[in-house]
């Protein structure tokens, strides 16, 4: 199965246009988490508050992953 | 190819950061060596290997990796023509990693005998040896540096920049494009980060008009740019002796 990640960031917006082929949908959700923490954590380092994956197939979305840095101040 | 040629890279190298003479060229041009051509993706030693020849890389570039438990694999270093990748088999027996082959390859294995043999009886070559297997770690420390303490744009970036600096060095650039067979899977898992990542890192980089990347070849347009998006600083590859 062939699946596609676009990735979109307060700074950048990746269109995947290769895909890449995974053996199921599960191996797509981890590809996808292991992306998403890893451009958070450049992300928001940068102050960054957001990243979007958006996984599809050939047809059609089958699924997006959202990362939110959310601050709360406490004082 | 004659022995003159299979010698050159390594020599050109050695010469560029160590102080050989003559006679010592010579004697590292009548070693004994066994030639040998390989496809892209071969095993040339693994893990567990106790191998009785070191592999001088004439021609092509070689990886070196480790795969840990998870099934993930680590690339800990690339070598270019002119580079012994497997040098420390000569005192440490068994391998800890894998060398494979990244591209077409033509190798030259100089058995060990003849090779212990030589820096017993001319000292500068030791030194030289030595002074390269310092240089392998130096790089070593940069990469622990870059994957531990970069981000991923600079991660590729810096190992972008060092390949061309490396490969620059002796003689294998063409002003500021190089043929190098990358993959996005390929710098995905020297930077230690994910493929779909990489894309991403990738497609920054030319939307910057910092680099592109096509068929098996780098070109980079934006030399300075890179070199501060990469936090690149030349010192650690020690090309000069005389520093």
């Amino acid at each position: 199965m062939r699946f596609y990640f676009d990735i979109k960031d307060d700074f950048f917006a990746a269109i995947d246009e290769e895909g890449a082929e995974l053996p199921s949908l599960e191996a797509a959700e981890r590809d996808a988490m292991a992306t998403a923490t890893a451009v958070a954590r450049d992300v928001f380092s940068s102050r960054g508050t957001e990243v979007l994956i958006t996984v599809r197939n050939e047809r059609q979305p089958l699924f997006e992953l959202r990362l939110t840095a959310a601050r709360k101040d406490l004082r | 190819m004659d022995k003159a040629e299979i010698f050159e890279s390594f020599l050109k190298r050695l010469r560029v950061s160590t102080e050989i003479d003559a006679e010592d060229e010579a004697a590292i041009r009548s070693l004994p060596i066994v030639e040998k051509r390989m496809d892209g993706g071969e095993r040339i030693a693994s893990l567990g290997d106790r191998p009785s020849a070191c592999c001088l890389l004439v021609d092509g570039y070689v990886l070196r990796s480790k795969v840990v438990s998870s099934g993930h694999r680590q690339i800990l270093a690339f070598h270019q023509p002119g580079d012994v990748p497997d040098l420390q088999s000569l005192f440490l027996h068994v391998l800890d990693h894998d060398v494979t082959t990244l591209s077409n390859c033509a190798v030259g294995f100089i058995p060990h005998g003849p090779l212990r043999q030589l820096i017993t009886n001319r000292p500068k070559v030791a030194q030289a040896l030595w002074r390269d297997t310092l240089t392998d770690a130096a790089i070593f420390r940069e990469w622990i540096c870059n994957i531990g303490q970069r981000d991923a744009t600079s991660r590729v970036a810096h190992v972008v920049i060092e390949l061309y600096t490396r490969l620059k060095a002796i003689g294998r650039a063409e002003g500021l494009c190089f043929n190098f067979p990358f993959t996005q899977a390929l710098l995905a898992d020297a930077v230690g980060t994910s493929v779909v990542h990489m894309n991403r890192v990738i497609q920054e980089l030319r939307g910057q008009n910092v680099l592109e990347m096509e068929r098996g070849r780098i070109s980079i347009l934006d030399e300075a740019k890179l070199r501060q998006i990469a936090d690149f600083d030349v010192l650690y590859l020690h090309l000069n002796p005389s520093l």
